[in-house]
Order: C-alpha cells, then sequence, then structure tokens
C-alpha cells in the first residue's frame, strides 16, 4: 500500500495479464469476470475453497481451456490456445495429479520431451544431465534411476516440480503441490517453492492452505464462486481474514487488522534499512491514527517534493509531486513558511485548497492537517493527513503527528548523515558496522551493546559506554564496552559519566575532559527522545595526537547514530503502547458488551413474567401466580446485586471508595461472610481459625463482601460436592492470612491469567457479572493487602493477606490497644468523618 | 381468523431457565407445543426430529455461535426463525436476518410482543389459503414466479426461498412497475407494527437479488432511493 514516488515507480510491465476471463460449463459459471496481473518474480497465490475455481483459472492458463470470455496475455502477447502453444511461450504447469510417467526412472520424466541427441546415446549422459537439474534446485533424490512409481508423495511432487523447471519458464503455475502431502514432505515442497521464488522465478501458486500463502506469498487473490473478491498484501492482512473472504462471512475486524498491522510495523521499524524508513513511519502514522491517507514532502533546493505517500492511486497525488513553499504551495507550502500546523478543518472552505480542488475531489478528501518536520538544521519536511470528513483533530491525534514528524525528521537526519559518512573512510567503517548493528532484526539494546564495542575499536579507545538519564531517573548504563577481563567501568568514565548527565542539556558535540586518575575522557552530551545522554570514550594514554580530529568527528557521528537508535526504541515502546490501549480498548467493549448481557437476562425475565401476570386472556392458577412472583422477587434481587457490584467497581476504579475501618474479629467476619450464602450451599463451606488470631483494622462489612465473592466464586464456579475451606492465621506479628480453598475443577486459563481483572469471561453459575474478584482485589489493595491466586494439582487456593494495622495508623493503633473504650474514642476521632455514624 | 396456535409447534433455544420457564408457560396456556432445547447442539437434531412450525433462537448460547446455528438452520428448513437477543445493536440484527432469520426480538421484551411477533412470523411462513391471484404466472427476463403454487424457476431450474423471501416476491411481481413504499412492503410482507424496520426490507431484497439476478443482467427489482423498490416493468 505504500507509494514511494521517490523510486519512481519503476514497476516492471506484467509477465501475466488476465482480462474479463469467464468460464461456463453447461449451466455452471466456474469463472466469471477475473482480471489480474502478476509482475515478473512475484508468487501470487490463488485461494479458494473447493469449486471456487481456482484449478479451472489455471487451466485456462495453460491453455487446457478455451475461456468462453476474456483474454490471457503473457508479456502482452496473447497465450497460445493449446497446451502445448502456451509451454512454448514459457508456462509452466503442475497439475495436482502430476502426470508423472509412472513406469519411468526419475531422469526420463524430468527431462521427458527435451532428451537431446547426445543424451539418448548416453545412459550416464542422460543420467547426469537429470542429476545436475535436480541439484540445481536442491532437490534431495540421489538414485535418478528410480521408478517414479516408488517415491513417496512429497518426492514425486518434487520430481514434477523438476520438470516444470527444467524447461526454463518465465511463469511457474502450481496447482495445489502440497494438498495430498503429509507435514514433513509439504515442508519439503514448500523449501523448493520458497527457493524458486529466491531465485527470481514467477510463480502463481493455487493453493488451500492459509498458512503457507502468508509465508510464500507476494499477494494473495482470493476466488470465491468464480470471482476474485480480494487482492491482498500479506503483511498488512490477517489469516483470518482470509478464512472469512474465502467462506464469504462478514467479519469485523478493523481494529484486529490494525493491531496486528501496527505490531507488524514495529518490527519491521527496528529492522528496516534507513531508505524504507520514511514510509514505513508513514505507514506507522496512518495506522496509530486510523487514518488512510498521508503524505510526506522533504525540502529540497527551496522546493517541498513528496517524498512518501499512503493510501493515494498512483497518479493521484501527481498535483503534490512538487510544491513551492507559500501560498502558491497550499497548505503544505503554507506549513512549511511558517513552521507551523496548518489545520485545514473543511477543504471546501479553505484558500489554500482552491488550487487542489480536483485533487480534494477524487481522493475524497474532506480535511486535512499539514504538520512540519523539524530537523537539527531547520526545517526538513511536512507531513499531511488527509480525512474523509471534516472536523479538527484532537489534541492528542495532533501530538501523535508531531512526535512522528519527529522520527521522520531523525530518518532524514540519518539519511543525510549516511550520505556524508562516504568521505571518511576508517570512520565509515565503523559507523556502518554500527549502523548495520542497529539497524538489524536484533533489538536496539542488543544492538547498542555491539555498536558500542565497534566503536571502542574504531577509536582505539580503552572504554566506551553509553549512559542515558530518562526523564526524572537516575542515570543508567545501556551500554559499556571495556579491555578485555571483564574489568568494570574506570572511575574517570562513571565520574565523567555523572558530572556530565548534572549539567545542562547535550548539544551533541564532544568535549574533552582532563582527568586527575591520568586517563584522557572524551564524552558527546545529546539529548534523545526520553532524556539526556552521553556517550564517552576514555584512553590511557594521554594525548591523541594527529588523530584529535578524527576522534571527535567519529564520537560526533557515533552520539548521532545512537541518538536515533534510542529514539527508535522508544518508538517502539509507542507502538507498544498504542498497541495495548487498542487492545484494552476491545476488552472494554467486550466487557460491556457482557455486561448488558448480563443486566438485560433478569430485566428481560422479570418484565416477561410481570406481563405474563397481566395477560387479560389468561388467568393462571394459584401455583403459577405465585411461581411467576418468586421469579420476579429472585431475578430482582439479582439486578440489584448486579447494580450494587457495577457501584463498587467504578467506585474501586476511579480510586473513591472509602473505607469506614474498625477493629474487627476475622472469626466474626468469616462467620458473617458464610452466613450470606444461600442455605445449600453453607454445607460445603468449612471456616477453621487459628488461635490466637489478632483482631485487625478494617472496615468490617468490606471484608464481609471479600470473602463472600470469594468463597461464591469457590462454590460458584465448581460442580456441586466441591469442598470450600476458609482458613485464617497469623503469617508475621504485622500481618494475617485467609485462604479460600476448593477441591473443585479450577481456574480456567483464561481467568487464571489476569483474575482479577474486570472483563469478558465465562459466563458463571451464579448469573453475576464477573465483577466479583476485581471488586474483593480492590477492597483488599484499599486496605493495604494483597490478594493471590494460586491453582492447586486439584481446584484453587486464593490467598489474602492483610496488614493487622495499616501503615500510618501505627503509633494511633498502639493508643488503641490501651483499653476498648480508649481505642473506641480516639480512632473516632482521629478517623474523623471516615467514622461510621 | 384462525388461532395460530393450534397444532403449532415450538422450538425454544435458550440457556436461561427463567426465559424457558417463561415461554413455555405462556405458550403452553395458549395451546402451543414446546419443545426447548438448552444448548445449541441438539437444535438441528430437534429440527429434523420434532418438525417444528417455528424456532426461538437465543443467540447467546453456551459453546455455540447463535448466527453460525441460524445459518445452518435455515440451509435445512424453511421454518420460520426468530431470533431472540440481548444485543439490541442494528448490527447483529442485519447479521442475523442475512443469516436467515424471519425476525429479531431484543430482550427485555414483553409477552405481548412475543406474541405477536409469533403469530406474524406464523402467518408469513404458513400463510393461510390466498385468494386467486389474478396473474397466476409472473414471467420477468430468465425468471418464472408461479404465483398460484408457489414456485420460482429461473431458466426451468427451481429457486428455493424461504416463505418471507416468497412474501415479498409476490408482493413485488403482483404490483409489477408499481413503486412501492418500505413501509407498504413492511406491513403487507411482515404485517402491522413492523413499518419501521427498514432494514429488514433492504436484506430481504439483497437476499431475493442474490437467488435471483444475475451479474451484469437486466436488474429484476429496482431501487427507487430513499423509498421503495418497484419490480421490474414487463
Amino acid at each position: 500500500m505504500v507509494a514511494v514516488s521517490e523510486l519512481a515507480q519503476a514497476v516492471a510491465a506484467p509477465l501475466l495479464s488476465v482480462s474479463g476471463l469467464g468460464v461456463t460449463f453447461g449451466s455452471v459459471r466456474a469463472l466469471d469476470g477475473v482480471n489480474l496481473t502478476v509482475r515478473p518474480g512475484q508468487l501470487v497465490a490463488l485461494a479458494g475453497e473447493n469449486g471456487a475455481g481456482k484449478t479451472t483459472l489455471v487451466r485456462c492458463i495453460a491453455g487446457d481451456i478455451t475461456p468462453t470470455q476474456g483474454e490471457i496475455f503473457l508479456s502482452g502477447r496473447r497465450v497460445g490456445t493449446d497446451p502445448a502453444a502456451v509451454a512454448r511461450q514459457g508456462v509452466a504447469v503442475v497439475w495436482q495429479d502430476l502426470a508423472l510417467c509412472e513406469n519411468l526412472d526419475v531422469a526420463a520424466n524430468v527431462l521427458l520431451g527435451r532428451e537431446t541427441r547426445r543424451m539418448i546415446f548416453s545412459d550416464s549422459r542422460f543420467h547426469a544431465a537429470a542429476a545436475s537439474l535436480l541439484d540445481s534446485l536442491g532437490i534431495p533424490i540421489q538414485n535418478t534411476a528410480r521408478r517414479v512409481s516408488s517415491l513417496s508423495g512429497g518426492q514425486r511432487q518434487l520430481v514434477a516440480v523438476a520438470r516444470a523447471m527444467g524447461s526454463k519458464p518465465r511463469l511457474l503455475a502450481l496447482d495445489e503441490p502440497t494438498a495430498s502431502l503429509g507435514v514433513m514432505e509439504a515442508a519439503q515442497v514448500e523449501e523448493l517453492i520458497a527457493g524458486l521464488r529466491e531465485k527470481g522465478t514467477t510463480i502463481l501458486l493455487a493453493c488451500h492452505d492459509i498458512d503457507q500463502m502468508f509465508r510464500l506469498a507476494d499477494r494473495i487473490l482470493v476466488l470465491r464462486q468464480g470471482r476474485i473478491v480480494a487482492d491482498l498484501d500479506p503483511l498488512s492482512t490477517h489469516p483470518d481474514d482470509v478464512v472469512a473472504l474465502l467462506s464469504g462471512q462478514p467479519v469485523d475486524s478493523t481494529a484486529r487488522r490494525q493491531l496486528t498491522r501496527l505490531h507488524g510495523l514495529a518490527d519491521r521499524l527496528v529492522s528496516a534499512d534507513p531508505s524504507s524508513s520514511l514510509s514505513l513511519i508513514l505507514s506507522a502514522l496512518g495506522a496509530a491514527l486510523g487514518t488512510e491517507q498521508l503524505c510526506m514532502h522533504l525540502v529540497r533546493d527551496q522546493r517541498l517534493i513528496c517524498a512518501a505517500s499512503l493510501g493515494f492511486a498512483p497518479g493521484q497525488l501527481a498535483s503534490w509531486a512538487q510544491l513551492p513553499f507559500g501560498t502558491t504551495g497550499g497548505p503544505v507550502g503554507l506549513a512549511a513558511r511558517s513552521e507551523k500546523p496548518v489545520i485545514e478543518a473543511n477543504v471546501r472552505a479553505s484558500t489554500a485548497w482552491i488550487p487542489f480542488g480536483d485533487l480534494a475531489r477524487m481522493a475524497g478528501v474532506a480535511s486535512s492537517w499539514s504538520v512540519p518536520v523539524a530537523g537539527p538544521g531547520g526545517l526538513s519536511g511536512v507531513i499531511t493527513v488527509f480525512r474523509p470528513r471534516t472536523g479538527l483533530p484532537q489534541r492528542q491525534e495532533l501530538q501523535l503527528v508531531t512526535l512522528y514528524a519527529g522520527y521522520a525528521a531523525s530518518t532524514v537526519e540519518r539519511d543525510r548523515l549516511l550520505a556524508q559518512a562516504t568521505a571518511r573512510n576508517r570512520v565509515l567503517e565503523t559507523i556502518r558496522e554500527m549502523l548495520e548493528n542497529l539497524a538489524g532484526p536484533i533489538p536496539v539494546t542488543d544492538g547498542l551493546v555491539i555498536a558500542v564495542q565497534a566503536l571502542r575499536h574504531g577509536l582505539q579507545a580503552d572504554e566506551v559506554a553509553l549512559v542515558t538519564r530518562p526523564e526524572g531517573k537516575v542515570p543508567r548504563w545501556r551500554a559499556f564496552a571495556g579491555p578485555p577481563g571483564g574489568d568494570p567501568a574506570s572511575p574517570a568514565l562513571r565520574a565523567a559519566a555523572d558530572s556530565v548527565l548534572a549539567e545542562a542539556a547535550g548539544d551533541g558535540a564532544t568535549r574533552q575532559l582532563t582527568s586527575s586518575q591520568g586517563r584522557r575522557v572524551r564524552v558527546v552530551p545529546f539529548t534523545a527522545a526520553n532524556g539526556p545522554a552521553v556517550l564517552l570514550a576514555s584512553w590511557k594514554q594521554p594525548s591523541a595526537g594527529k588523530a584529535a580530529q578524527e576522534e571527535n568527528d567519529l564520537m560526533e557521528d557515533a552520539a548521532h547514530s545512537l541518538r536515533l537508535a534510542l529514539d527508535r526504541e522508544e518508538a517502539g515502546l509507542a507502538h507498544q503502547e498504542a498497541a495495548a490501549l487498542r487492545r484494552s480498548g476491545e476488552l472494554q467493549r467486550d466487557f460491556l458488551s457482557r455486561l448488558s448481557h448480563e443486566l438485560r437476562t433478569p430485566l428481560t425475565a422479570i418484565r416477561g413474567y410481570a406481563s405474563s401476570l397481566m395477560q387479560p386472556d389468561v388467568t393462571w392458577d394459584r401455583p403459577s401466580q405465585d411461581r411467576f412472583l418468586g421469579r420476579i422477587a429472585a431475578e430482582s434481587a439479582r439486578l440489584g446485586r448486579l447494580v450494587d457490584d457495577l457501584l463498587d467497581f467504578s467506585t474501586i476504579e476511579s480510586g473513591l471508595m472509602r473505607l469506614q475501618p474498625d477493629w474487627c474479629d476475622l472469626p466474626l467476619v468469616l462467620q458473617a461472610a458464610v452466613a450470606c450464602l444461600p442455605p445449600d450451599d453453607t454445607a460445603a463451606v468449612s471456616v477453621e481459625c487459628a488461635a490466637g488470631l489478632p483482631v485487625v483494622w478494617a472496615d468490617h462489612d468490606r471484608l464481609e463482601q471479600v470473602f463472600v465473592n470469594l468463597i461464591n466464586n469457590a462454590v460458584g464456579h465448581n460442580p456441586p460436592g466441591t469442598r470450600v475451606v476458609v482458613t485464617a492465621e497469623t503469617v508475621t506479628p504485622l500481618q494475617v492470612a485467609i485462604s479460600v480453598t476448593d477441591d473443585g475443577t479450577g481456574i480456567p486459563d483464561d481467568l487464571a491469567t489476569a483474575p482479577f481483572e474486570a472483563g469478558p469471561r465465562r459466563r458463571t453459575r451464579t448469573g453475576g457479572a464477573g465483577l466479583g474478584l476485581s471488586i474483593a482485589h480492590g477492597i483488599v489493595r484499599a486496605h493495604g493487602g494483597r490478594i493471590e491466586l494460586r491453582r492447586l494439582a486439584r481446584g484453587s487456593r486464593f490467598r489474602v493477606v492483610l496488614p493487622v494495622e495499616s501503615a500510618g495508623q501505627h503509633a494511633e493503633a498502639a493508643e488503641h490497644r490501651l483499653t476498648d473504650v480508649a481505642a473506641l474514642v480516639t480512632g473516632g476521632a482521629a478517623q474523623g468523618g471516615n467514622h461510621r455514624d | 381468523m384462525t388461532d395460530p396456535a393450534a397444532n403449532t409447534r415450538v422450538l425454544v433455544v435458550e440457556d436461561d431457565p427463567n426465559i424457558v420457564d417463561l415461554i413455555r408457560s405462556n405458550l403452553a396456556v395458549r395451546g402451543f407445543d414446546t419443545v426447548v432445547s438448552q444448548d445449541g447442539m441438539r437444535v438441528l437434531k430437534l429440527l429434523e426430529t420434532e418438525d417444528p412450525d417455528i424456532v426461538l433462537l437465543d443467540l447467546m448460547l453456551p459453546e455455540a455461535d447463535g448466527f453460525e446455528l441460524c445459518r445452518q438452520i435455515r440451509e435445512r428448513s424453511l421454518v420460520g426463525i426468530i431470533v431472540v437477543s440481548a444485543r439490541g445493536g442494528e448490527r447483529d440484527k442485519v447479521t442475523a436476518l442475512n443469516m436467515g432469520a424471519d425476525d429479531y426480538l431484543t430482550k427485555p421484551f414483553s409477552i405481548e410482543e412475543l406474541l405477536a411477533r409469533i403469530t406474524a412470523t406464523l402467518r408469513r411462513t404458513r400463510p393461510a389459503v390466498l385468494p386467486e391471484p389474478q396473474t397466476p404466472v409472473v414471467v420477468a427476463g430468465d425468471i418464472t414466479i408461479d404465483l398460484a403454487r408457489q414456485q420460482v424457476t429461473r431458466l426451468g431450474q427451481p429457486v428455493h426461498l424461504t416463505p418471507t423471501e416468497f412474501a415479498l416476491l409476490r408482493e413485488l411481481a403482483t404490483n409489477r412497475g408499481k413503486l412501492l413504499t418500505h413501509s407498504h412492503l413492511l406491513r403487507r410482507v411482515w404485517g402491522h407494527g413492523y413499518e419501521t424496520e427498514t432494514e429488514y426490507v433492504r436484506v430481504y431484497v439483497r437476499r431475493l437479488r442474490a437467488k435471483l439476478e444475475v451479474e451484469g443482467g437486466e436488474p429484476l427489482i429496482l431501487t427507487q432511493p430513499r423509498a421503495g423498490y418497484r419490480f421490474a416493468p414487463e
């Protein structure tokens, strides 16, 4: 989807192009208006259910069927109408049923129809030619004299592909090459296909295996009922979407797709090479904003050149390819001149947009925001976000654009730097090694260490270190390279790091520090995305001599690259945060929908029974009336509990929970909790309190609620007959622990990962809103305690650990112990308005 | 009007025992025969063995996807399906109709509402003897609609329509070329009280087009934006 106009879209003409293809068998339309193109070197997968038309399409291309309508071109030439003619044009097909000659050997099958005279008269030459072909394709079949009928399914498939490749085809069509193979054999065939693709073979792959398509294909075309219903880029598509398209089921996966895309982009950003990072940053921004259309202009020779765009058809942005500064450059020119964001809430009412009305109409743009990209040497470009609706952006959205504009500036800067570095040989080598390490697929943290080691080598220094001080935190040694032997950093280096980081923000310039410890130390303080940082190097030799300037240059360049790496790390974190945010939004939606279901269920019963009783045409007998009224009462109570839970939950969530503490006797609290259970359940619960349990400073009612929830949870989630044991004991003089243990079926995996979070979960037998554990957790936390879940071999155990007195009440509590009366009085005074009335 | 309950069997698919009891009591007292399935697994089997006249299907069942179940029921049978759901969103409603439901009832509902919907759906899916149509057979392009026998064919091949689909097609075809408003179609096909359920018509017209029209061919049902539909004139 990313169009990089700088690359001039130097896309080759299609190798295969199919237009308006239709095939009818009797009254069945096997193919219907199929259009597709395959470019040289591409691997295009055809996905479809049985009967969707995959094989028919391949047969048409192979000249095996004459289409009812439409045309097929190979490199602009119409393909022949019989298989032999098509084969001569360079199309080789491997059919699902292979069409190998069973009674011939491997060599004969591989070379069938291509035997030269020389070969025919020499068996050894014949076999050597076949073996060499197999070998060049990396096919592990040694004995070319084996009969094909004795080969396994996978080996036969390999032979069939080898035979097809023997003619050096321009297009290789594979019809379900792994459909009938076992896992290992399929992997072997897949490896062969991947290898052919690496070598630049153009491949059309009809295939069932969706994961395989995602591993192999550059594009995936989805066929359904003879029509192409989607043309997908595997990098920005989720396999589930293909499944949905295959079956024609509608799916709503926009949120998930965006998440996947964000993940994918974050990964690619980390491993990106510099030239592609601009468009990556742009598409990451697009994903983060949920916007489809973006473009970025760079300043070059006093003009604004469109360097990357997202979501525009080729040519749509032609009028924006080059824009002057100022009014004639539209919103981009204005943003560049003023170096301030230019927000156009409605492009129709905007004067800046007047010259570009065609663009706005064609691309469906209703509003736009152009944000300048400020580099170290002044303005380096403008990012423009297009929206299909009118209105102003939200503040966070604009901040997001500014944030990404920063990344873009770093990237532009990095590219410029790379160009400059060509001048200096030794410096270049080190820098490149470092950049490669930082741009490679390894995490930034590891990259930093490798880069610092490379730098130590390049500088011929004894020690090199990178130290950062994240905003408001203590300095962090991110990477250190010292002499072999693993000595820690020298005191001189440490002192230098501390003193430099204590100073004002870094400017990226080198300075030399003289040290009393006889070491020479150079430092480059700079400012990275998350705070000040410093690159340090130390030498035992007192003077750098002639190399001084070189050392300076190298360290400054290195510091610059390290800054970019740190920024990229920060960007990665921002991506993760954005992804987590979206995920939590999804969970919240699920939770709300479940909650609405839980509220509607008792309401349905209440309303239904009430309206039944009011029906004029029916007279209910006495037992029915009683049953209905009983159900109405029970469901109203359930609804009441749900609403109470919700209120509690929102109190805890908003941090407004207020306790009304007092000295509580734990056995009494636990007894009260058990008494709240339905009478049938009480028998299953036993309470065992250790002797000498201290009284705890807590809110009796809230604590009771905690244990009602925990015991209810244990009873409600387990099959009948489950025993629940509640034990209370002193763990330390200042802590008590209460465990609720059941011998039931245990907590399901999905719940065990985050048991105390509110969220979508299994429906409970108790019919609660699934908030019980969250509420218990919130109350225990408000008491300064904690709650833990342990899964046992049989059943599970919730353990609540409570402080005997919570912090801050210690002195006061000591007094309470003097006499009960005094405790009540002073406790009341000290707790003031919080005291229970 | 005959009693809609006479000889009518209702399959209730619902997991909440209260709502099962509520529906069953009210249907039994009015003479309906009720069969209950508390989970999704048995539904398809019961559909076969019990041959219900109408299915009340809860969308949120344990271990089953209500939409998928709806689709599978529709695949096997022309029985009237009323989806009963706690989800009130427009999307869910349209999805349920797309999966072949005849009607969509949102929880909480009153008993009057439930009974009215059952009666309306039964009237449509099990129509009483209709007056002899004036034009017993309508031919439009490849499509032949035999109104008396309630059969539709395309190029001689029978096309299977659900009773609701057929009722909508009959209304359109017997008023050939005339613009029929959304509310007219809703009132005539679904019944009184449905006049505002515009998406019902939209979904069902789409279903008819998918079954009857050929891509690129002459359209059979013409859309009059924001007004309604008309059947292709002669």
